[in-house]
């Protein structure tokens, strides 16, 4: 065997023992009713665990949810993402340092964040909504209105560093030269933005979007730390749903099931993701 | 010091034939220079040579041994790279010193050669520095001390010039040359750069589309180019063509017709060519010399300084003349001016194949 | 296009407001936790104490009387273990691609794995684990994590090998190596500060998980993420103590990150996005 397949192959036989066995297998059990509490017990049942769980609604209703989580979280930041990237830039002095602080947050384990902002964020302890109330602003972060659209937030507070260090990085690998000929043309700021800036940094937006978007979709320990699914169902995402299926009421097929769909839409994002990397 | 020889040697990518059987021998101490336009299979020849592509079919020599099969490692050559290929982890003497090292000399030995080689290029006081603070030029040197401390059989050079400034690619050009020498080196040397070729070669192997077109003496190419390629790619300007056909002990082209020596049979299709430098003006031309008197219109003159080029139009076809700048006033926009073409200084060959037919190619 | 030329003054200074403001967002809660790890018992839930007499007594009870020292031991072990069984699988691959342009496919497989949702594998990892009696044991947790991380740093590395140009191989094989030797003696080398990156970023990624770590341990084998999670229960909170563990779990890891930072886009570009 030439030497390029032999440095692969470890990297194969791992792959295929931690990940394509346990794949098919999971495919298996998504084929069948495969109950935790019931091993003795297991039957072919189809589709039917797709079928079901397509006129389910709690799952729809996760779906639902992390749906708008996703578009709500990663449009959230994207644009203060963007914007803080071009603010760095214009920063006179302490760059390095004011970079460094701010790309912090994406470092840190996200359950640890979940239960910073459970405490800083509870109506009753926390020292953010009692200073909101001596402003006159009394509100219940975690509502069943508002708890989806906090857990946004917690999430923008975690990842819009992300967001910063990809456009930090494509505004400083942009050449200067249409920069300058905006100038000479005598561009207004907005519009060297609007038509310089923005269309060059394309695709990098579009790599940092879809990267964000993949990962939000993993969206699990916030709810678990915060909220574990509630008010009633409002911030059922379908990390915990899947998990809450599978672990708490041991009906691994459906689980599996909505695991595959997951996938689903998660290679077609990775297919968008991949010509765009290979575009540029 | 070992020579070089290439025997039928072909090589392919996949579908893509880039070697047609390259036939080339070169002599110890020789300093050969692969030249030719991108894509030509010059840097793939070098490449095999090495060792880094494996031959499709055919043999490499080096000295007395077949090396076709070996590794790089067993050919005890050393390669100079354009991008020079320092190891960036690395400091500069241990850069140099690497290739001793990989075969296991002392260390002691290897500082003493190291040392050596750094004298002999001016770079002792850059030893304990790494790459990257390096400028392209000592980059350069380091790359070329690395090979001389190998005291290999066989010095291979990849475009190892292309990536400095005009100024200093002049002066390391005689550098290396006077290295070569004292080295008693044998070099095979790959540029696209005829300059380069032209001053540093003893031998130059013009290549084209994975053929050799030509190997000869750097006089040899410029003034008997074997072929319509290497007359067009040897020159700066490069040199004029004018098509025609042979009757009559004459070619008669569109812009008249030229009498040449030894013309092949009357029928037959020739380009005849002529250097920018081979026009003259009537006058200075003596009737038994002259292959023929045209008439040019002349379009611009562009001043090089003591020379100037004329860019003049006959036919449909523009010329390019070289001429001293004193008769530049002869050569006013639009103007005619009726210049001559000496019999033994034409090249003619063969349309079809390109082949050179006269004077002949001896 | 650092653009400073021409900024006024009034521009500079808003500039410089708006960032410190988001400095202040982003610090604010990191202030507040430490302040809560060092409060007393008595004023720790309440949000408008800024002025107490600090204690060491949450660290203490953290420190000397819980299971965090080992649930740090097991998260440092799993971590650890994870990210050399990923550089040893993963950089010989990821110089594969890079070099022989081994199949897009498998680059793709790599990208698709990297992005694999944990969903879909966690129920037939619980399950193989079950059925090897390996639930509850940092062997279970550590298999998990290779599923992400392995992927990660092999697109990471992806990314410095193809920084590394041909021409240096060449040089090694002609300075005397076989093409292996000049893989591991002259380009893992000149690629030291990537690899650098790439275990301390598989590092972070295992060490901050704990979807996995929460299904597969529950014991013995509760990594640090897991045991966090576990100070607030439904019986109450121990808020200075759950405070001590967060800063315990995040303080190490901002400082590693710190120094991979600016390797941080060449790696997640993997070989594909050229900044």
């Amino acid at each position: 065997m030439s030497l390029r397949y032999r440095l692969i192959l470890p990297l194969t036989l791992l792959l295929a023992a931690v990940m394509a066995y346990p794949l098919v297998f999971s495919a298996w059990i998504s084929l069948h009713d495969y109950r935790l509490t019931r091993l003795y017990d297991v039957r072919f049942r189809g589709l039917d665990n797709y079928l079901y769980i397509f006129g389910d609604a709690p799952f729809l209703k996760a779906m639902t949810n992390t749906l708008m989580f996703v578009a709500g979280a990663v449009s959230l930041e994207l644009v203060l993402g963007l914007g803080l990237a071009l603010l760095l830039q214009r920063l006179v002095r302490f760059q390095n340092f004011a970079r460094a602080v701010l790309l912090a947050p994406m470092f840190i384990t996200p359950i640890a964040v979940g239960l910073m902002f459970r405490f800083m964020l509870s109506s009753e302890l926390g020292v953010i909504p009692h200073y909101l109330r001596l402003m006159g602003l009394g509100v219940d972060w975690f509502s069943a209105d508002l708890a989806l659209f906090s857990l946004m937030l917690i999430d923008a507070w975690q990842w819009t560093p992300f967001m910063l260090l990809m456009f930090l990085a494509g505004l400083e690998a942009l050449p200067r030269s249409p920069f300058e000929a905006a100038k000479v043309d005598g561009a207004s700021p907005w519009m060297t933005f609007w038509h310089v800036t923005l269309p060059m940094l394309r695709p990098v937006i579009l790599v940092a979007l879809i990267i964000r978007a993949l990962d939000a979709f993993k969206v699990f320990e916030y709810v678990y730390a915060i909220t574990r699914g509630g008010p009633g169902d409002a911030t059922e995402v379908i990390l915990f749903h899947i998990y809450k299926t599978g672990f708490r009421f041991f009906r691994m097929g459906e689980a599996a099931a909505m695991a595959f769909i997951l996938i689903a839409i998660t290679l077609v994002l990775v297919v968008i993701l991949y010509s765009a990397m290979q575009r540029k | 010091m070992a020579g070089v020889r290439l025997k039928d040697l072909s090589k392919s990518f996949g579908a893509v034939e880039v070697l047609k059987g390259i036939d080339l021998t070169v002599e110890p101490h020789e300093f050969a220079v692969l030249l030719g336009p991108s894509g030509c299979g010059k840097s793939t020849t070098l490449r095999m040579l090495a060792g880094l592509e494996p031959a499709t079919a055919g043999e490499i020599w080096i000295g007395e041994r077949n090396v076709t099969n070996l590794e790089p490692r067993e050919r005890d050559i050393a390669m100079v790279f354009q991008n020079y290929a320092l190891y960036p982890h690395m400091t500069i003497a241990q850069n140099m010193g690497f290739g001793l090292k990989a075969r296991k000399l002392p260390a002691a030995e290897i500082a003493e050669r190291v040392k050596t080689a750094a004298e002999m290029l001016g770079i002792t006081d850059l030893l304990g520095r790494r790459p990257r603070e390096l400028s392209g030029g000592q980059q350069q040197r380091v790359a070329i001390g690395r090979a001389i401390v190998r005291e290999p059989s066989l010095f291979l050079f990849d475009e190892p010039l292309s990536n400095l400034d005009a100024k200093l690619r002049v002066e390391m050009r005689t550098e290396l040359l006077q290295l070569h020498r004292s080295l008693d080196a044998t070099t095979v040397y790959v540029t696209h750069d005829q300059e380069e070729a032209m001053t540093m070669a003893d031998r130059i192997v013009v290549m084209n589309k994975g053929r050799i077109e030509q190997i000869g003496s750097p006089s040899e190419i410029y003034f008997r180019p074997a072929s319509l390629m290497v007359a067009g790619f040897i020159g700066s300007p490069a040199m004029n063509f004018v098509d025609g056909t042979v009757s009559d002990g004459k070619v008669g082209t569109p812009i008249g017709a030229i009498s040449a020596p030894s013309l092949p049979g009357d029928g037959t299709k020739v380009t005849i060519g002529f250097r920018p430098d081979d026009f003259y003006f009537p006058d200075d031309l003596p009737e038994e010399e002259t292959a023929a008197t045209l008439s040019f219109s002349v379009r611009f003159v562009e001043l090089l300084g003591a020379r100037g080029i004329v860019t003049m139009r006959a036919g449909d076809t523009d010329f390019k003349a070289i001429f001293e700048e004193r008769f530049l006033h002869r050569f006013e926009e639009g103007a005619t001016v009726p210049l001559s073409l000496a019999r033994d200084r034409l090249h003619l060959f063969l349309k079809e194949t390109g082949e050179r037919v006269a004077p002949d190619a001896a | 296009m650092t653009n400073t030329v021409g900024q006024s003054r009034l521009a500079s200074l808003v500039v410089a407001l708006v960032v410190a403001l988001a400095i202040v967002v982003v610090l604010f809660p990191f202030l507040w936790i430490f302040l809560a790890s060092i409060k007393p018992a008595s004023v720790v839930a309440l949000p408008d104490v800024w002025t107490f007499s600090p204690t060491a007594r949450n660290w203490n009870d953290v420190l000397l009387g819980s299971d965090v020292p080992k649930n740090i031991l097991n998260s440092l072990i799993v971590s650890v273990v994870t990210v050399s069984v990923a550089l040893f699988t993963g950089a010989p691959a990821a110089y594969s691609f890079s070099r022989y342009k081994t199949g897009a496919g498998f680059r793709f497989t790599i990208l698709a794995a990297e992005m694999m949702p944990p969903a879909i594998l966690i129920l037939p990892l619980f399950l193989i684990l079950y059925q090897l009696g390996l639930i509850d044991s940092l062997m279970g947790v550590i298999l998990a994590h290779l599923t992400f991380v392995v992927p990660v740093i092999t697109w990471f590395l992806i990314g410095f090998f193809d920084d590394v140009p041909r021409e240096l191989e060449d040089q090694a094989m002609i300075d005397g190596y076989t093409r292996f030797q000049a893989f591991y003696k002259v380009i893992l080398p000149a690629i030291r500060p990537g690899i650098a990156a790439a275990a301390v970023f598989g590092f972070v990624l295992s060490w901050n998980d704990m979807f996995y770590a929460l299904i597969l341990t529950g014991g013995e084998s509760k990594t640090l993420p897991v045991a966090i999670a576990g100070f607030w229960t439904f019986r109450g909170i121990d808020m200075g103590k759950m405070a001590v563990a967060i800063l315990i779990a995040v303080v190490p890891i901002l400082i590693v990150s710190f120094f991979i930072q600016k390797h941080l886009v060449r790696g997640l570009g993997g070989g594909a996005v050229k900044f």
